[in-house]
């Protein structure tokens, strides 16, 4: 039967989510809470992907897109319609889903590496339309001068401000991964990704499922796309590339395919890592690069790996 | 026109076959995707940059020693990157040869800086006219080359005793073990081998374009990974058509429709033949 | 008829695995299928559980037509297996396994669970009963919080007995269920088989070779070679039936 006690990630969590909000308190350097509220953007994108490739097992090597549309989708309705934030954020989020779901549909024929490439394809041409339609997106030049998100008589205008609506869009996140992850429902996406025939003769509709999860992962890689737009006031085809896409996957697979404690520490080093070796000058990419090899010579499958953080999530303290 | 855009498309499309042949030889024997291998494409290309260009040595000289360098990294690639995960998930080596790949863009970057560089050989850039299409000097050179190193190929797989083991553990890794075969080894042959003809492909397009820079390497690895996946994955000639068939079919793109399809038309047709058939043009069996 | 295949045929290439095999079975029966190596026993199971298309001949389950249906859908109608080389989700839990049996019929759905409503928490707690009650009828009560991958051979054989049984099926399909087992092990099996039919109503559909298991627990045997049904009857008919014995020892010298 179960212990009594406290389960210790609740207890983690709590501190971060003090830790949080306190933050802009403690540091109140502009440069640092810009990079803070990127790293958060990159935890949504890694967290998001993690659904799709690490729990229900689908590489998936063009996340970027989900990213770039959702992006897209809230600059142009806020500068060329004048939408209103939050109906552009989610517009954003819904918009990346049904590509999503478009990306996802041929998982019900295509498996393996041909299912890999097919992504990596979706990607490229997501990114081609964004850099040559330029009578909507204005191509490589992109979009400038996204306005200030408005919502509730709430102006969000100063990096503290972006850095509250991040940090809230954040946890919302986290919440809602985190329940599918650590469910029956995660479990069914594990299982499909362990042994789909097994699944489907258990009476599991697969193709349900697998497509359901990129439409998830899109969906918040968009929300993550919408803040980015809103947040840089300024968006072009340069950061929806394939490179993006790897370094998202490579946030996921450093941290742990499958574990989303994982994914967020993923995030959180690829994220800062270039910041942190700044005084490297020009040699700071040089070291990422090594960074991620290193890491992974040393630990296969992740820093905190997908049993890690199961085992994580069931420690207790107190009780006995 | 369409005759020009024809052998423009032929010269494009056989550097790709040349830089898919070395992802499908990876392919064949460890059923893993090198996505070092667009790096190791631009490296050949700026040691032969360099050579020529400071150095002042022969151009077909440095070419070989270009070839000859590329091999050498396709060595430690395998050694660094490869080796130490062979019994790790396949995502683990993904990330591996993805650090080594920035590590090696980066590395350019500093030593060459971002700017493009050209190479000056006027004979090379000559052309002449032939039935009313303009042909150059290096269209004709990556032709002559590409036949000659896909046949040296072929004589390697066929005729040579690391090419029967390269063909046996793409067979069948346990066995081969078994049979005898010095299984690391035969990974590392095949590692300089498929580098080496990357590398190659590398030095005749950025002589072709007239660019040599550090992301050069980029675009033509990921066409050179669609052109395998088209041509099923582990067979030599299926990259070597799938590679053509995208070139011709981006000239005849940018020729005809605009610029910015020119890009997209691989990824385009990817996916079409995917969606017909989900194991590639001529894929027998799948091996990942 | 709880379950019927006619002139069922499965073609691979040049090779007719499943050869206008016709067979019926009982709601309430343990029904066995034997027949030496290569004989089609395995592709049988994969057309009645939809995890192949048969070549021609149609399938019923309680007199509806299955044919063509998905294995999920023929899943849902009454029909669970395990297999011959064992298919479990190797790095999930023990319970984890069986529960995910119990997903096609709980409410459980996205929604619920992110919103962890009310349903959610009920279901839960539900699927989670009844997964430790399986696991106490397969005997892997003292597993439950390892990883499938680490359970001894026997025990992940039972395991996947237990995940098939979690769908509450009509027809349990045991594909060689004794196979590497020792002689404590399918006792145990054997027990476990007979009370799920006597106990839980669930017809049994099973192959195999130990012939002290198929005999001592079938109503009803039938036999293949080459594809083809070659005989069919009560236990001890079949062990006196020439064309039996003529198949097994026809391969064995
Ligand atoms: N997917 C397949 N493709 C081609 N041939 C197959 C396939 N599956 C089975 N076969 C062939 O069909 C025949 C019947 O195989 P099957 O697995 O049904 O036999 P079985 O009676 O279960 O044997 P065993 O007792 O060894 O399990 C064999 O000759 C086998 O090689
Ligand atoms: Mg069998």
């Amino acid at each position: 039967m179960e212990k009594r006690g406290f389960y210790l990630y609740k207890l983690i969590a709590l501190i971060l989510l003090v830790l949080g909000i306190l933050f802009p308190l403690l540091v109140s350097d502009q440069y640092v809470i810009r990079i803070i509220n990127m790293t958060f953007i990159y935890i949504i994108l890694s967290m998001s992907l993690n659904l799709i490739t690490g729990v229900t097992g689908q590489f998936h090597l063009g996340h970027a897109a989900f990213y770039g549309v959702g992006a897209y989708i809230a600059a142009l309705l806020s500068v060329k319609l004048h939408v209103s934030f939050l109906f552009a954020f989610i517009a954003g989020g819904i918009g990346a889903g049904f590509i999503g779901l478009l990306i996802g549909l041929p998982t019900i024929r295509l498996r393996d590496i041909y299912l890999t490439v097919t992504t990596l394809g979706f990607g490229e041409i997501v990114r081609l339309i964004l850099l040559n339609w330029v009578s909507v997106t204005r191509g490589p030049m992109g979009i400038p001068g996204i306005p200030y998100p408005e919502f509730f008589g709430i102006k969000i205008m100063s990096q503290i401000d972006f850095y509250y609506l991040i940090f809230f869009v954040l946890i919302l996140s986290v919440v809602v991964l985190f329940r599918i992850t650590y469910s029956r429902y995660g479990d069914i996406l594990r299982a499909i990704r362990e042994n789909e025939l097994a699944a489907k003769t258990l009476g599991i509709n697969t193709t349900i499922y697998k497509v359901t999860a990129f439409v998830i992962g899109a969906l918040f890689a968009g929300l993550a796309g919408a803040l980015f737009a809103y947040f840089s006031a300024y968006i072009s085809p340069d950061s929806f590339t394939f490179a993006e896409s790897i370094n998202i996957l490579a946030m996921v697979v450093i941290g742990g395919l499958g574990s989303m404690p994982g994914a967020i520490l993923g995030a959180v080093i690829l994220a800062l890592a270039p910041e942190a070796f700044r005084f490297l000058a020009e040699y700071r990419m040089v070291v990422v690069g090594l960074l991620m090899l290193g890491v992974i010579l040393w630990r296969h499958s992740g820093l905190i790996g997908e049993q890690t953080a199961i085992k994580f999530m069931n420690m207790k303290i107190g009780g006995k | 026109m369409f005759g020009q855009q024809i052998v423009n498309g032929l010269a494009l499309g056989l550097t790709y076959s040349l830089t898919a042949i070395g992802f499908t030889l990876i392919f064949g024997v460890l059923g893993l995707i090198n996505f070092a291998h667009g790096e190791v494409y631009m490296m050949g290309a700026f040691i032969a940059f360099t050579l020529v260009a400071f150095l002042g040595v022969n151009y077909f000289v440095a070419f070989l020693l270009a070839i000859a360098f590329s091999g050498l990294m396709g060595y430690f690639l395998e050694l660094i990157a490869f080796r130490p995960l062979r019994n790790a998930i396949p995502e683990a080596t993904l990330i591996a040869t993805l650090g080594v790949s920035t590590f090696l863009k980066e590395f350019a970057n500093i030593i060459w800086g971002p700017e493009v560089h050209t190479i000056n050989t006027p004979f090379l850039s000559s052309s002449f006219a032939l039935g009313g299409i303009q042909i150059s000097v290096i269209q004709i050179v990556i032709l002559i080359v590409s036949v000659l190193l896909m046949w040296g190929l072929q004589l390697i797989l066929y005729k040579t005793k690391t090419g029967y083991a390269i063909r046996a553990i793409s067979q069948d890794m346990g066995a081969s073990y078994l049979m005898g075969v010095n299984v690391d080894n035969t990974i590392a042959m095949t590692f300089v081998i498929g580098s080496a003809l990357g590398g190659a492909a590398g030095v005749l397009m950025g002589t072709y374009y007239g660019a040599f820079y550090p992301t050069m390497g980029y675009m033509p690895g990921l066409k050179a990974f669609v052109a395998m996946v088209l041509g099923g994955l582990t067979s030599i000639p299926g990259a070597v058509i799938g590679g053509i068939i995208l070139g011709i079919s981006e000239t005849l793109a940018g020729a005809y429709i605009s610029a910015g399809v020119q890009d997209a038309i691989s990824f385009l047709i990817l996916i079409l033949i995917l969606l017909f058939f989900p194991q590639g043009l001529s894929g027998k069996k799948r091996s990942a | 008829m709880l379950l019927k295949g006619e002139k069922l045929i499965k073609r691979f290439g040049g090779l007719l695995a499943v050869d206008n095999v016709d067979f019926e079975v009982k709601k309430g029966e343990i029904f066995g299928l034997i027949g030496p190596n290569g004989a089609g026993k395995t592709t049988l199971f994969n057309l009645i559980t939809g995890v192949m298309e048969p070549t021609a001949g149609s399938i019923y389950i309680d007199e509806e037509e299955v044919t063509k249906l998905p294995p999920y859908e023929i899943a849902n109608r009454g029909i669970s297996r395990t297999f011959q080389e064992i298919k479990l989700f190797k790095a999930l839990n023990v319970e984890e396994n069986v529960m995910l049996g119990m997903v096609s019929n709980s409410k459980i759905g996205l929604l619920n669970t992110i919103l962890h409503s009310g349903t959610y928490k009920r279901e839960k707690r539900r699927i989670e009963e009844r997964a430790y009650n399986i696991l106490e009828i397969v005997g892997l009560k003292h597993r439950i919080g390892w990883q499938a991958k680490n359970l001894p051979y026997g025990e992940q054989r039972m395991l996947e007995i237990g995940r098939a049984l979690a769908t509450s099926p009509k027809i349990l399909a045991l594909d060689e269920p004794a196979a590497g087992m020792n002689e404590q092990e399918s006792d145990k099996l054997l027990e476990t088989i007979n009370y799920i039919r006597d106990k839980m109503d669930i017809t049994i559909f099973i192959i195999e070779h130990d012939m002290k298991v198929i005999m001592s627990l079938c109503d009803r045997i039938m036999v293949m070679d080459f594809g083809q049904k070659i005989a069919e009857g009560k236990p001890s008919e079949i062990q006196n039936n020439p064309l039996v014995i003529e198949a097994y020892l026809g391969r064995e010298e």
